[in-house]
């Protein structure tokens, strides 16, 4: 299950770097009357479009080759900045303690208390739908919740005596924090950042799928949902494709996380 | 049942507990409502200009409905008035209906909670069924295919697998209807606003009675079975985990060697332990569903919370926005609050750490 998950992220991954040079087509060229053909071996199937054509005649392997790196790089976008932003604040909370750890909790309740599409939903109506704002606007949506976990790993850590000693031997508090917390941290931490990759590549999806990520012609694979949404009846395999992409990329991490915990840290493997 | 034995000692801890929490909540729902007004007030575009378009009024009508709206004052007299307005319960009127947002938000939060409530049982019954059955075979390959399948469930785009739900069920199949709460041939009067139930309520004969609620059970199924699927994964893991911790402990052990039946075993003395940490999952999967809500609203345009927020914000339509987040916001923090009081109470274990 484990190496299946993973030869799925590499697979994916692999279209994703490599998409230009494997995709058979532009993702963006159009074919004169070939319009919403099914793959291979449906009736009316053309050898030239293996998983067939889209409503105005774009081949859907190229698509989906390109929408494999436009949905991972998204992914990976929101993971770094809500990593990035989410262990900066969260250090500083279960480091500081006090008022300030008070106030940036009471922050976290309050983007929590959000239902987080809704919030996403207004981050991009304000910023303009494009994929960057939706990427910008699910990783402000899944930086809480990196806080909360990063607050709580640092808060124990540093009641521990190699913490107390650290500081003893005169380290001021960045060193005691970057270089022996953090190091101490990078169980859940870890965690953490594989299951919110899965979740950035899912938020913008769905915002893709709302109208609010990547515009149309993109071929980001929530945008292509969208854009197939009319043709559920007539050619429900540009709904199935993209979608199945997804489910498969997401599957896979969720699979990767729940290893990684189980191997890291037995006592999270509960949550 | 299990008993409690509450000292006074523990009754204070957990007044002080209590009230801590309700500050909290005081100032995350001060957030809250400072974060609602001004993000929705930073999209471009104000809800006047958008109601009577960019033209075909004068500026002087312009100014007229913005000065009737209370748009024309300063944005801080806003916050005040709205505030002010929250703290006795008015949440002022719908711009673009011009209906209260309080009475407006009851009506969406039925349909909504219809469909949630629903999801969450049918969530908890399928998962914790799922979660005692792997637990039971754990490592054998019925093991295996509750988890895989679990965890596929748990990473389903749901807006696909709707999409998916309706090619299959309502294109192909032709079983259930796609969308809506209710076939348009019935006229049900919304009493308690869920319409399983203001079906039998309404005055008509009982054939009539019986075809509305089975038309109003059909639309209900494939949106909640959708909205159902990423918490039925997360509770029927935590069953299956929690399980197998208790099934170790010394007192299961006890009841096997006095020679109980497994399934009272199971049923009487683990299950009921194991069930704790569940119960709480289940109050914090209010969360996933409200959010799968607006998703699973879109697809089935079902007239819930989500759809009504949603077109709020196209609309800039700031009461029912300002309003209606606060109102979500309050029902997430009670419901946590609630689940962590339950949670103390249920569990003898999380009381003893607080006496240690």
């Amino acid at each position: 299950m484990k190496r299946l998950a993973l030869a799925t992220i590499g697979f994916f991954l692999l279209l994703a770097v490599l998409g230009p040079w494997l995709a058979p087509y532009s993702a963006s060229q159009t074919f004169e009357g070939v319009y919403r053909l099914p793959p291979l071996g449906f009736d009316g199937a053309d050898a030239r479009f293996i998983l067939g054509t889209d409503d105005v005649g774009r081949d859907q392997v190229s698509r989906l080759i390109e929408g494999a790196r436009l949905s991972l790089f998204a992914g990976l976008a929101v993971t770094l900045i809500s990593m990035s932003l989410g262990v900066l604040i969260g250090a500083i909370a279960g480091w500081s303690g006090g008022w300030l750890e008070s106030v940036i909790l009471r922050l976290m309740d309050t983007l929590m208390a959000l239902p987080s599409i809704l919030l996403a939903i207004v981050v991009v109506t304000i910023l303009g739908p494009s994929l960057t704002n939706a990427v910008l606007a699910a990783a402000v949506t899944s930086i809480p919740g990196v806080v909360r976990v990063v607050r709580a790993a640092i808060a124990i850590e540093k009641t521990k005596s190699y913490a107390l000693s650290s500081r003893l031997f005169g380290a001021g508090s960045l060193r005691t924090v970057v270089l022996d917390l953090l190091p101490n941290c990078m169980a859940p931490i870890l965690v953490q950042l594989t299951l919110g990759f899965g979740d950035g590549v899912l938020n913008v999806a769905a915002l893709g799928f709302l109208g609010l990520g990547a515009r149309p012609p993109s071929a980001e694979w929530g945008t292509m949902l969208a854009d197939a949404k009319g043709f559920v009846e007539s050619a429900p395999f540009l709904v199935v494709l993209p979608g199945l992409c997804i489910l498969a990329v997401i599957l896979s991490v969720n699979i990767l996380g729940d290893s990684l915990r189980d191997r890291l840290d037995p006592k999270l493997r509960k949550l | 049942m299990v008993r409690i034995h509450f000292t006074e000692w523990s009754c204070n801890l957990i007044l002080r507990a209590v009230s801590r929490r309700l500050l909290e909540i005081g100032l995350t729902l001060l957030g809250v409502s400072l974060v609602a007004f001004f993000l929705i007030r930073m999209v471009p575009g104000d809800p006047v200009t958008l109601m009577i378009g960019e033209r075909g009024a004068s500026p002087e009508a312009i100014a007229e409905l913005k000065a009737r709206l209370g748009l024309d004052r300063s944005l801080l007299e806003q916050y005040g008035l709205f505030a002010a307005g929250a703290v006795r319960g008015d949440l002022g009127v719908s711009i673009l209906s011009g209906r209260p947002v309080a009475g407006e938000f009851l009506e969406r939060f039925a349909a909504t909670s219809e469909l949630g409530v629903l999801a969450l049982m049918l969530a908890t019954i399928v998962g914790v069924g799922l979660g005692i059955v792997a637990a039971l075979t754990r490592g054998r390959w019925l093991d295996r295919i509750s988890m895989s399948l679990a965890v596929t469930f748990y990473s389903m785009p749901i807006f696909w697998w709707g999409l998916m739900a309706i090619v299959l069920f309502s294109v192909k199949l032709a079983w259930l209807p796609v969308s809506g709460r209710i076939a348009v041939d019935y006229d049900v009067p919304l009493k308690s606003g869920w319409l399983l139930i203001d079906c039998w309520m309404m005055e008509a004969a009982l054939s009539e009675r019986v075809a509305a609620f089975w038309s109003a059970l059909r639309h209900l199924t494939l949106p909640v079975i959708v909205l159902a699927t990423v918490p039925l994964a997360v509770i029927a893991r935590m069953t299956r985990s929690s399980l197998l911790e208790v099934i170790g402990e010394d007192y299961v052990r006890t009841a096997r060697a006095k020679g109980l039946s497994p399934l009272r075993v199971i049923g009487l003395h683990a299950l009921r332990n194991a069930l704790i940490p569940v119960v709480t999952v289940v109050g914090l999967m209010l969360g996933t569903i409200l959010t799968g809500a607006i998703l699973t609203e879109t697809i089935f345009s079902w007239p819930g919370l989500g759809r009504w927020l949603v077109s709020a914000v196209q609309s800039r339509d700031y009461p029912v926005i300002q309003g209606g987040v606060l109102l979500v916001a309050v029902i997430v923090v009670t419901t946590s609050l609630v689940v962590d009081l339950l949670s103390f109470w249920i569990s003898p274990r999380l009381r003893d750490r607080g006496r240690s």
